[in-house]
């Protein structure tokens, strides 16, 4: 893959769901190692936007390349196991232990057990959970916080170079959001993956964000830094996201 | 399965109705058989007419005894003559109706249970009634008689109300009370007027007088062996022995021979003792039956410990089968319901349907199919065991999360893994639920296959019923109970095993 072809590459596409056209067009390139957070209200089309990424929505017009490729030409497991995942709600299975959550995608890469326990230990650490005894707990011992660090750890337990985060700490309340979003910049900023973040919180998306795409009824309204949009805000929504 | 083996060799298969007169004469044909050296298997009890007579025709039993009114009017379904016909041509017809089916009506035994209407004598001496032309009298003077009657006597078309109509009377009271109940209360001065049965020893023992059917309104009940047609070729031995006993029991010897099972002495003793006494079988022993003798429940049940433990293998056959089946098919149906929109319906549907259709009614469906024995029973009973396990596996799949599995399958988890791992694993406990639900109810139920001669605890059961004897009822009931206490604690210790930590 030459420098030029851009990690994650969204062309005019359009997602119609059950009659209502929930994607309308939307184009967005993603670089290798840039991070760009997509903002808006619920209902906007965000979250259908990340979930055609990693083909859990099929588009119904345009096309979608994931390193250069078009997602339909590879098995949508394949492609699913290549792309780092993380949820609102951890969506931890809740009768394996904590290590066997982080190490999930390792497992269905059929890597073998001692690769797997040494990178799970690894990864743990990584997220702020070096502590041998939590690896053993199963999800429902854990914090919010701490359960979304778990699904943080599995999304990266591959080295994925591509990461898709949907609204990561959209369950935790203001405080802890807050601790954890400080807590992880660094980890979030350093994977050197192609990252799209889906965010409702302005000050999220401004704080991780090389670049935000502000996206309104399907069709995305503002791309750009977090410096442009604050000099010039495109809409109305825009503006009063920004107050 | 070890019926039809036994079939293709030479045994003849001998039944009865739970009926306590059944059981005995059932026992009585069966050890006139013996003593010609007839190999002999018995389905005593099975639940009625209907089914007695399927699983004759069926080729499940050989003979059993019946009544030529019963089978004119039940089982040939033919209409009787206009009242005031004489009861030779009742047996005449059936003889006729039933060889065109295949089956014989052998040589009459010698009496007939007729269909009495009784009273205390006293009340009768009081009130001058004799016929049931003297009792419409006496209603039409005002005479307020409470009547207590069998539920087939007040629901059968040429029960109380044709005779009502056929009379020209109408009772102020009519109950519908059981047998045991219904002797009690008219002993206890309750009821006045009962239905009985000419051959019942408590016409005599309550001091009842039955009243005389003047107009012939109630067809007569001859007593015989309907017996497959082909027993004749077969095993004339066989049919020899059941033609042996024509003409042998009169009114007074059935009624006695009724009693002396009434106070407690066992068919087998009551049948030996009578054989032996009119010669068809060498006397062997001491007569007992004459003075019968209640064994302390001690050695009841030390008596009974070989039969105990053959009816709880039995018990435990019928229960395990059908539950290991319906687990598997409740699973996999329970799996479908989830998975395919258009199979839920339809499966929950007709699962819940299958469900509430009544067990006997369901029984008797099944005999003229599979015959008696295990088999109807297994069948029926993996009916009822299907519905809570297809539920509970339908409503533990579906209570797992979707936002799970939504995120599993991102990923990159295929439809089988989130299924192996995910989906199985969560309904696990919800489904074993059902199961144990199914296996305590199986339990119960399996009682329920004495009817078709599927053996097991309802056989003690339904004989103490028919017998009036508590201690066989809690022969068969208490064991039942504790295997279905012992079935679900077995159960959760295993759901609990089987469920995922979390």
């Amino acid at each position: 893959m030459g420098t030029g072809t851009p990690a994650v590459e969204l062309s005019d596409i359009h997602v119609d769901l059950g009659g209502r056209e929930i994607l309308r067009g939307v184009s967005l390139a993603v670089a290798q190692g840039e991070f760009v957070a997509i903002i808006g209200g619920s209902g906007s089309g965000k979250t259908t936007l990340l979930s055609c990424v990693n083909r859990l929505y099929g588009v119904t017009r345009g096309s979608v390349r994931v390193r250069g490729q078009d997602v339909n030409a590879v098995a949508p497991e394949t492609l699913r196991r290549s792309i780092g995942y993380v949820v609102q709600k951890s969506g931890l299975i809740p009768h394996w232990s904590v290590a066997r959550n982080a190490g999930t995608v390792l497992e269905l890469l059929d890597k073998p057990a001692a690769e797997r326990l040494a990178r799970v230990r690894e990864v743990l650490e990584t997220v702020g959970l070096p502590d041998a005894e939590m690896a053993t707990r199963r999800p429902r011992a854990l914090s919010g916080g701490q359960a979304q660090r778990v699904s943080l750890a599995r999304a990266l337990a591959t080295r994925p170079d591509v990461l898709l985060l949907d609204e990561p700490f959209g369950a935790l309340d203001p405080i802890s959001r807050r601790e954890l979003r400080a807590s992880l910049r660094g980890v979030l900023r350093g994977t050197g993956a192609a990252t799209l973040l889906v965010t409702h919180d302005l000050a999220e998306a401004f704080e991780l964000a090389d670049r935000v795409a502000v996206i309104e009824r399907g069709v995305i309204v503002q791309l750009g830094s977090p410096a442009e949009l604050k000099a010039n805000p495109a809409t109305a929504f825009v503006r009063e996201l920004l107050r | 399965m070890s019926l039809v083996l036994a079939i293709a060799l030479a045994t003849v298969h001998v039944g009865s109705k739970n009926v306590a007169e059944s059981h005995l004469l059932g026992e009585i044909f069966a050890q006139a058989l013996e003593a010609r050296g007839v190999r002999v298997e018995r389905h005593f009890g099975l639940g009625g007419s209907l089914v007695a007579f399927q699983a004759l025709e069926a080729g499940a039993l050989d003979v059993y005894p019946e009544y030529d009114g019963t089978a004119l009017l039940v089982l040939l379904k033919e209409p009787l003559d206009p009242p005031g016909n004489a009861p030779r041509r009742i047996g005449e017809r059936v003889a006729e109706g039933m060889a065109a089916r295949g089956i014989a009506w052998l040589p009459p035994l010698g009496f007939s249970d007729d269909w009495v209407l009784a009273l205390p004598s006293a009340i009768a001496g009081r009130e001058g009634l004799v016929s049931l032309s003297d009792l419409a009298g006496a209603v039409a003077r005002g005479v307020s008689l409470a009547g207590g009657f069998s539920a087939e006597f007040l629901d059968r078309e040429d029960g109380l109300h044709a005779l009502e109509r056929a009379y020209g009377f109408r009772l102020s009271e009519a109950r519908p009370m059981g047998e045991p109940l219904k002797y009690a209360a008219v002993a206890e001065g309750k009821i006045a007027l009962v239905d009985a049965s000419s051959t019942d020893a408590r016409l005599e023992s309550l001091h009842l007088t039955g009243l005389v059917d003047d107009q012939h309104f109630f067809p007569s009940y001859q007593c015989a062996p309907l017996a497959r047609a082909d027993l004749a070729t077969r095993d004339p031995a066989a049919e020899a022995a059941l033609i042996s006993l024509a003409g042998r029991i009169d009114l007074a010897t059935m009624r006695r021979l009724n009693g002396l099972v009434l106070a407690g002495a066992s068919d087998t003793q009551v049948a030996r003792d009578f054989l032996s006494g009119v010669g068809l079988v060498t006397a062997a022993g001491v007569s007992t039956s004459e003075k019968p003798i209640r064994a302390t429940l001690w050695e009841f049940l030390d008596e009974k410990r070989g039969y105990l433990g053959r009816l709880l293998l039995r018990h435990l056959e019928l229960t395990f089968g059908a539950l290991f089946v319906a687990t598997w098919v409740g699973l996999a149906l329970g799996v479908l319901a989830n998975r395919r929109p258009l199979a839920e319906t339809l499966v929950l549907k007709t699962v819940g349907i299958a469900q509430t259709i009544p067990g006997l009614p369901l029984l008797a469906f099944l005999v003229p199919w599979l015959g008696i024995g295990v088999w109807p029973s297994i069948v029926a009973l993996f009916i009822y065991a299907l519905l809570p396990i297809v539920q509970a596996t339908y409503a533990g799949l579906t209570s797992v999360d979707p936002d799970l599995v939504w995120v599993a399958i991102g990923q990159g988890m295929t439809e089988r893994q989130v299924t192996r791992w995910i989906r199985f694993p969560l309904a696990a406990p919800v489904a074993m639920s059902g199961v144990r639900v199914a296996a305590v109810t199986t339990v119960g139920n399996a009682t329920l296959a004495a009817f078709v001669g599927g053996g097991g605890l309802g056989e003690p059961i339904l004989a103490g019923l028919t017998l009036n004897d508590d201690r066989l009822i809690l022969l068969g009931a208490v064991p039942a109970a504790m295997l279905a206490l012992a079935m679900d604690a077995a159960l959760a210790w295993l759901a609990k095993r089987l469920a995922p930590q979390r």
